[in-house]
């Protein structure tokens, strides 16, 4: 529900990264999403394309996003790895899969994350 | 020119937008902890009780606490007033577009409020089951209210918010039976997606169920 918000940030980011590395503009920029945020990339995707368009940095820009599944820690048996999904939930069930214990740390999953970026330059 | 005389630089980040969130509430942390103040986020969906459930829970813990209240909402400062009403410090925030708190917004807010006056600190969230739960600010708990007027699927719709609660509060009780509405069904709900979640169910506009609240917060 805040794309809007995530993709302008991304965007005066983007924008501020051109003028430090003295850059013409952007041609690529890779981001993740983690499974756990509240993020749709569809709308990210759609927002970054409007948006984009009005600067000239970053109006010939393509925008590539992928998801970064959940991975956690369990306090009581120690697994470390993924959160299956469960088909009764749409979403995932926050529990060990080994133990079944609720008390859990979640790793990897909450990111809105710039991996990647070319900048053009000359 | 031509696209060949182009230099490309490709670098590799690990910039978190979300990170920088998190890395603020731990700020918001450090403050609270510095002035011995317990905080507690309260989440829950828009006209679930939250802002009477602050009133009653003030009204009891009172003498045993130094009460403060940062209330989030769109417009207006109705929900602090109310508060302020039981003699609880406030600072409202007017987000004036976000659905939700950030860190940010709650470090400026606690910057307006003398902590030396209080030690017990409710942050009343933005009605939204949503967004909130991406945005840690940095309280001790977070607790999620919910209310049977907004049907029997409401905890199964949002799972993320339960995962990111300690207690779920299940208001308006009185309610259930004109609304057809299982509170307890709710509750096994939130416990399946968090088999840690603790569950009380309240009619804050009487006061059922608020000890039993106080006994879940541990206060």
């Amino acid at each position: 529900m805040h794309e809007f918000s995530m993709t302008m940030n991304l965007i005066r980011y983007l924008i501020e990264l051109v003028r430090n590395k003295n850059a013409r503009k952007i041609s690529e920029v890779y981001i993740e999403i983690g499974k756990l945020t509240h993020l749709n990339p569809e709308q990210i995707s759609f927002l970054y394309n409007t948006v984009s368009s009005n600067y000239p940095e970053l109006s010939d820009s393509k925008l590539y996003i992928s998801r970064k599944d959940a991975k956690i820690r369990c306090r009581e048996c120690n697994y470390t790895g993924p959160l299956p999904s469960d088909d009764e939930l749409p979403l995932l069930i926050f529990q060990c899969p080994k133990c079944g214990s609720g008390d859990i740390e979640v790793l990897e999953g909450n990111e809105f994350l710039v991996k990647r970026v070319k900048l053009v330059i000359s | 020119m031509t696209p060949s005389e182009d230099e490309i630089l490709d670098i590799e980040l690990q910039e978190d937008f979300l990170k920088q969130n998190r890395e603020l509430a731990e700020r918001v942390r450090e403050t609270l902890d510095k002035h011995n103040v317990l905080a507690i986020d309260v989440m829950g969906s828009i006209g679930s009780g939250k802002t009477c459930l602050i009133e009653r829970l003030t009204e009891k813990l009172s003498k045993k606490y130094k009460i403060g209240m940062i209330g989030g909402d769109v417009a207006t400062t109705i929900d602090t007033e109310r508060v302020a009403r039981y003699g609880a410090k406030v600072v409202q925030i007017n987000t004036g577009s976000e659905c939700h708190l950030d860190a940010n917004l709650v470090l400026k807010a606690i910057d307006k409020l003398n902590l030396n006056e209080i030690d017990l600190l409710f942050i009343e969230n933005v009605g939204n089951l949503i967004c909130p739960a991406d945005y840690p600010l940095g309280a001790h708990k977070r607790i999620v209210v919910i209310s049977v007027t907004e049907g029997p699927y409401s905890v199964i719709k949002h799972p993320l918010i339960f995962k990111e609660a300690s207690v779920c509060v299940i208001n308006k009780i009185d309610l259930a039976e004109y609304m057809n509405v299982d509170p307890e069904k709710l509750a096994k709900d939130a416990k399946k997606i968090n088999p840690n979640i603790k569950t009380v169910l309240t009619c804050c506009k009487d006061g059922r169920g608020i000890d039993e609240l106080i006994e879940a917060l541990e206060l």
